[in-house]
């Protein structure tokens, strides 16, 4: 059940809340989900939980009485508006800070010989890779060739090895033994299986 | 597989007489490109490594202010570290020299002194060893090994009778498949004691050589190590693409070049 809308075209939560008051829940077993979904909607409304529930509900009473011990200090913070049991955390400002903070990033400041160094560094990188794609590719095109024309020389040599040669064998796995390559070498580099 | 040859082997339909060599009289030999595998990854070098270096820094100036605050805690080693390598960084500028900010240090000033000395203690303890890229058979220049070069792919050679260096070949038994004699004539003629993944069930490459056509099979050598026990084999080694091509003759690398890495 949505809190705006109702299932089935029925009255929403809200509505229901403003016509009929917290008593048209008190019997189900629905009351704790919906204290703990109006806990959720109050935080983001920014209204305390204790002040959207009725003393009179089950779940109300428990309640009342560990707010009415704190009540000063949570009656202050309502007043300002924010949930009172948030702002002893530290990391919250710090956290509201990084997401609203005030100083924007800052471009870097390029002279006229600046922008031509960068330029030509750009250009000369884009030229690096294009010609190691290039050799990458032509490597990848070698290897078909080849595969290619043994497959071929093999038809034409031996049938029968041939066909065993083209038979493609299900579910091919890598051996877990090969490793990916690392920056720097194990401490025991190869196993001589001695 | 390949379509044209799938194609035309369907075209011909069943042949009563298919038996080995009919078309054309080559006896096929099975070898094997067994290959030791990169281990350590390439490293860039001059033009490529600078201009890395220079965009790196360009993100670096041109990035969000960090909020030490919310990631280091006052007075923590971590919070150090970070301070050190920052004035450290402060120091490159590739733009031009009268733009460079002035240098304001990151550092704050240290309260508690007892906290700085622990700091260095900890910092000590948590250094890691890391092994060079460079090994001892490298030094050496020991072809022998399988930890030369570690970040190029070596392929195994094996001379022959004759003196020749060539990639390990043998005969195809009456009853075997190109994939079980490759394994057999490698164990044949380098020992048993690798272990090694086959790759696919048919040729990478293939070498003409009159009467005899020597198809390749593609192997990775995951441990071990070749032994050239002086039948088949008179001597083996390890080579890089470039130590292939010096040691095999030229019309012999030019049939089987195709199946080479670069790396």
């Amino acid at each position: 059940m949505k809190y705006n809308e109702g299932i089935y075209g029925g009255p929403a939560l809200e509505e229901l809340k403003q016509l009929y008051g917290t008593e048209w829940h008190r019997n189900s077993t629905d009351s704790w989900y919906f204290y703990k979904r109006l806990g959720i909607i109050s935080l983001i409304k920014g209204v305390p939980k204790h002040k959207t529930l009725s003393t009179r509900t089950h779940t109300g009473i428990g309640r009342a009485t560990a707010a009415s011990r704190g009540a000063a200090k949570r009656a202050k913070a309502a007043s300002r508006g924010a949930p009172s049991h948030l702002s002893s955390d530290p990391r919250y400002e710090a956290m509201k800070q990084i997401m609203f903070q005030e100083e924007p990033r800052t471009t870097p400041q390029l002279t006229e010989e600046d922008l031509e160094r960068h330029q030509t560094i750009l250009r000369a990188d884009m030229v690096v890779k294009m010609k190691a794609s290039r050799a990458r590719r032509e490597e990848r095109e070698n290897k078909y060739a080849a595969m290619e024309a043994a497959y071929e020389a093999l038809e034409k040599a031996d049938e029968r090895l041939f066909k065993a040669a083209c038979v493609r064998d299900a579910n091919v796995v890598f051996p877990r033994q090969m490793r990916v390559p690392t920056e720097t070498p194990p401490t025991k580099i190869w196993d001589y299986l001695k | 597989m390949f379509r044209r040859s799938v194609v035309a082997t369907l075209g011909q339909g069943v042949r009563l007489f298919a038996t080995s060599s009919v078309v054309r009289n080559t006896s096929v030999r099975a070898g094997v490109l067994l290959q030791r595998d990169p281990i350590i990854t390439q490293q860039t070098s001059g033009f490529e490594a600078a201009s890395d270096r220079y965009f790196e820094w360009l993100h670096y100036i041109s990035a969000e202010k960090f909020p030490r605050d919310f990631f280091f805690k006052k007075g923590s080693s971590a919070e150090a570290k970070w301070m050190e390598l920052e004035d450290m960084r402060a120091s490159e500028w590739y733009f031009d020299k009268s733009s460079k900010p002035e240098f304001k240090s990151v550092k704050r000033a240290v309260v508690d002194e007892d906290a700085e000395a622990g700091d260095v203690d900890e910092v000590v303890s948590r250094t890691i060893e890391v092994q060079p890229r460079e090994t001892e058979a490298d030094k050496k220049g020991d072809v022998k090994s399988l930890e030369r070069k570690l970040d190029r792919t070596l392929y195994l050679l094996v001379k022959d009778s004759d003196g020749k260096w060539e990639l390990p070949a043998g005969t195809v038994a009456e009853d075997e498949v190109l994939l079980d004699a490759a394994k057999r004539s490698l164990k044949e003629t380098c020992g048993g004691r690798m272990s090694v993944w086959m790759v696919g069930n048919g040729p990478v490459g293939h070498r003409e050589a009159g009467a005899n056509t020597a198809f390749f099979v593609k192997g990775h050598i995951l441990a071990g190590q070749a032994v050239a026990d002086g039948k088949l084999a008179q001597d083996f080694k390890w080579a890089t693409r470039e130590e292939v091509e010096a040691a095999v003759s030229s019309d012999y690398w030019q049939s089987v070049k195709g199946m080479f890495s670069s790396v």
